[in-house]
């Protein structure tokens, strides 16, 4: 396999998904799954067509 | 087989039954994790969050101004699967599939004058309802709406709306406008997923606009064994997406159904995270072979 395949093929989705779930770290240190939390544990009045 | 995964997927991240019965939704941890696909978080049953409702709420916050909790999982799934969630792991993508079977009308439309285009138009939806509104668009205490949630998505009606409605009496006393709307953008949907296969997916996705960046970068991949492609073109007519997957087998609109691989008379067509399928020969070589 060349380069360019292993980089396409194994190096860039590696480093994207360390990508992510560092940011999903960094997400979770400044609060933000409390903010999800706090939006998906309760009736969501926009998302049903009411609010 | 895929018939099988999207069912059983959608009854696990949608498993809590008492949701359904008493009208409410479920409060439990979890919620607060973003599960791939459009589910949305206000249906009765839902165990985590939407990932297209939670990127409005942080964003529409008046604490923050990028979701890297969010775009986190999203970047984590695309890398993971590509558009293999829309195939394999969406509810609605689900629902879609399911519509697209009831044999009326006869004939279905396969593509249109001006189909390309219209699939460029989830990428608006993603820029303008997704992220530009809920972020501009704030009231007095810097709070911005969902606004593709409240004007658009149609498994927030289906999967919230709808149940809530039916089972909670002070819910139901509050429709309006808003809720006619919705109704009439999901009617709209589903009549269209007889005719024409995954509209919403095709057109409206915002969800399917990101994860259609990483179907040339995700460890999920497919391709084609030249040795064994004749280039007769099944994998092409199979395809309900109308990718042209004899020139690009990781095309953004392919949702990795595998309609592509069932239908090549050769086995030529492999998808996976290794490629190791791609050296199996398959009866249809055995039989070639004899």
């Amino acid at each position: 396999m060349n380069s360019s395949k292993t980089w396409t093929r194994y190096i860039l989705p590696g480093i994207l998904l360390a990508s992510g779930l560092f940011m999903i770290a960094v997400g979770v240190t400044r609060g933000e799954a409390l903010t999800v939390f706090a939006k998906a544990a309760r009736v969501c009045l926009e998302c049903i067509g009411i609010g | 087989m895929r018939t099988w995964v999207q069912a059983v997927y959608t009854a696990l991240t949608n498993a809590y039954a008492i949701g359904f019965v008493k009208g409410t939704v479920y409060k439990g941890p979890i919620k607060s994790i973003c599960v791939p696909g459009l589910n949305c978080y206000a249906c009765p049953g839902a165990m985590g969050a939407c990932p297209i409702g939670a990127l409005q709420a942080v964003l529409g916050s008046s604490k923050y101004y990028f979701s890297y909790y969010v775009v986190g999982f999203m970047i984590a799934f695309g890398a993971i699967c590509g558009r293999l969630i829309c195939g394999f792991l969406c509810p609605f993508g689900f629902v879609q599939d399911l519509l697209h079977k009831i044999p009326f009308p006869k004939k279905k439309i396969a593509t249109f004058k001006g189909d390309n285009q219209l699939r460029k138009l989830k990428y608006v939806v993603l820029a303008v309802l997704v992220v530009a509104l809920p972020m501009l668009l704030t009231n007095e205490a810097g709070v911005g709406s969902p606004w593709f949630c409240k004007l658009v998505c149609p498994s927030g009606t289906l999967g919230g709306g709808v149940p809530l409605i039916a089972v909670n009496e002070q819910l139901r006393g509050m429709i309006g406008w808003l809720f006619s709307w919705k109704m009439l953008v999901l009617v709209a949907i589903v009549v269209l997923s007889a005719i024409i296969y995954r509209p919403f997916c095709k057109y409206l996705c915002p969800l399917g606009a990101i994860y259609s960046f990483f179907n040339k970068v995700s460890f999920y991949r497919m391709g084609i064994d030249p040795e064994k492609c004749v280039n007769c073109g099944a994998c092409e007519r199979a395809c309900k997406m109308n990718v042209p997957v004899l020139k690009d087998q990781n095309h953004p609109e392919c949702i990795r159904c595998g309609d592509c691989k069932r239908a090549c008379p050769k086995g030529a067509i492999y998808s996976g995270y290794v490629r190791s399928g791609a050296h199996k020969i398959r009866r249809t070589d055995k039989a070639d072979l004899a």
